[in-house]
């Protein structure tokens, strides 16, 4: 059985590979979201395929996608929906029109750069998977993920998420440069002629539902259960390197992430590797390095290399 | 998982088997080799079962602690993680649960016993108890012997007892009340009046043999004048004529 969504997996990642290239990494990381029915901050510098590698997820989930182009003067009810007099047989009354949250994927680009109040209404859709305008309440469609990019250059003029809100993201994926046959593949795919290629849907919404099920039926033994735990915990303890450290939801995250990694992986257990691969993506934005750390030019990878080293 | 339990049954109880074969034949080993080296001293043999019985019992004790479904993880890696995943969820059900018990059975059917019992190891304890029991057998009939233990007992003890006495010889007056006085390791309490002496000996096991060998010149009182008292001059002469009659 297991064997049958490894193969599932893998014609998916053959697929978008007919679009997107050198971003397996960071689609996997994406995919275990969707699988863990969360949500996931992408960080990257632009022009790195992001909103192509979402689109692409959607098309081949077939899964409704849409995108919010965050901007300072950007409202509450430019994402949530807003009601509308509407005038029917004389009649006049109000229809509520409903903003681009109400989506299967929404990718919220560069939400560093909406105002607190919009970047709220985002995460409080994200967390309760409904929404709520004046007094009626809204209910997301089934599976609903956000996908935020924080860009990290230019930072002038923009409203941070605080890391109590960093915290509701399961994962903070770094997109990093491909490499230079993978750019080599890029430049070829883009630059000769232009294929219109036709991606053939893969997975359908009642599968990703069925999956995030199956996710939370993947056994995990008790002594990897316990290190996870104990490594999450660790990032609490330490003082050294660590002002704070992850909260319990990171290690509800991590254990959780470890099995959709082992899923995709196509095992019918978690190991050590899927807690050991899923720590960075899960903790490098739920701690705050000290003084000390930064000083010795540490990155928060670093740090959770080192707490990984120690928490053996 | 239906199988689980009895393949975790079946994995200790194989497991276990061996374990038990391995601690008996090491037990055996150093039995005989106790053996052995106590018939060259020449004591009881009997006193070789109190170090086996030890080891025994305390490899067993440590078996039992040992994490048989990791020591099966350690040699098989393609079973690694799996195994104690499985018996982590054994009495639960579930469709990724029955692939993975298919898995841990796939797995299993590779496990081989005997990568549990070194052989060369195996070998070597036989080779080891043949050697001893072939040694102790042989020394037993030729009546060889490094030293007799019982003769070094003796000797020991003699020794001791000697050794003992001398102290006791030298034992000095070292007493700091009046009455008392130190003879070796032993307390006397001596009473001395002007016409005689009282030796009070309760405090001592054998006290007239400890008083001969070891009363001090201190305790003796001369009381000369005292006896002389008691004879008149006539009767001392008399006295005085019979000795000399008799030394003639």
């Amino acid at each position: 059985m297991m064997k049958n969504y490894k193969t599932a997996f893998d014609n998916l990642f053959k697929e978008l590979n007919q679009v997107v290239v050198g971003q397996n990494e960071t689609i996997k990381q994406v995919l275990i979201c969707i699988l863990c029915d969360s949500n996931a901050l992408l960080e990257g510098a632009p022009g790195l395929a992001k909103t192509l590698a979402v689109k692409t997820l959607s098309e081949l989930m077939e899964l409704q996608f849409s995108r919010i182009q965050s901007t300072p003067d950007l409202m509450p009810s430019d994402i949530t929906g807003t009601y509308l007099v509407e005038e029917n047989r004389g009649k006049r009354e109000f229809r509520f029109e409903q903003g681009p949250i109400f989506s299967n994927i929404v990718l919220a680009d560069e939400i560093n750069r909406a105002t607190p109040k919009t970047q709220s209404a985002l995460l409080e859709a994200m967390q309760e998977k409904q929404v709520s305008v004046g007094k009626q309440t809204f209910p997301l469609d089934k599976p609903f993920f956000v996908l935020a990019t924080q860009n990290p250059i230019e930072q002038e003029g923009t409203y941070p998420l605080p890391e109590a809100q960093q915290d509701r993201f399961l994962l903070k994926i770094l997109v990093d440069y491909p490499s230079f046959d993978d750019e080599m593949k890029i430049v070829d795919l883009y630059t000769e002629a232009n294929p219109k290629v036709k991606l053939k849907p893969m997975l359908n919404k009642t599968h990703i539902i069925s999956l995030q099920e199956v996710v939370r039926q993947m056994p995990i033994a008790a002594d990897l259960k316990k290190r996870a735990v104990t490594l999450v915990q660790a990032t609490r303890k330490n003082k050294e390197l660590m002002v704070y450290g992850a909260s319990p939801r990171a290690s509800i995250g991590l254990i959780l992430a470890a099995k959709a990694n082992a899923l995709i992986e196509g095992r019918s257990h978690v190991s050590t590797s899927d807690i050991e691969s899923m720590a960075y993506p899960i903790l490098r934005h739920r701690i705050i390095l000290n003084f000390e750390a930064e000083r010795k030019g540490m990155k928060p990878d670093d740090v959770i290399a080192e707490v990984l080293k120690k928490v053996k | 998982m239906k199988r689980m339990n009895s393949i975790l049954r079946e994995i200790n109880a194989s497991i276990g088997r061996i374990d038990f074969f391995f601690v008996l034949l090491k037990t055996l080993v150093l039995y005989t080799l106790c053996t052995l080296t106590l018939f060259l001293v020449r004591v009881s043999i009997w006193y070789a079962l109190i170090p086996a019985a030890a080891y025994f019992f305390s490899s067993i004790a440590v078996q039992a602690r040992f994490d048989r479904v990791r020591r099966i993880e350690e040699r098989f890696p393609d079973l690694n993680e799996k195994l104690r995943t499985a018996r982590d969820y054994k009495d639960r059900e579930s469709m990724v649960l029955d692939s993975l018990e298919d898995d841990v059975v796939t797995g299993l059917k590779q496990v081989e016993l005997k990568a549990f019992l070194p052989q060369i190891n195996v070998w070597i304890l036989v080779l080891a108890l043949i050697f001893s029991v072939s040694a102790t057998l042989y020394l037993a009939s030729s009546g060889v012997k490094i030293l007799d233990f019982s003769d070094v007992m003796d000797a020991a003890r003699e020794s001791f007892n000697q050794a003992n006495e001398e102290e006791i010889q030298e034992g000095q007056f070292t007493g700091t009340e009046e009455s008392f006085m130190q003879v070796g390791e032993e307390k006397i309490a001596v009473e001395i009046t002007p016409i005689g002496s009282e030796l009070d000996f309760s405090e001592v096991t054998d006290p007239q043999a400890t008083f001969s060998t070891s009363f001090p010149k201190e305790a003796f009182i001369s009381s000369g004048a005292a006896y002389e008292s008691e004879f008149t001059e006539d009767q001392q002469l008399l006295i005085k004529r019979y000795f000399e009659r008799r030394r003639t």
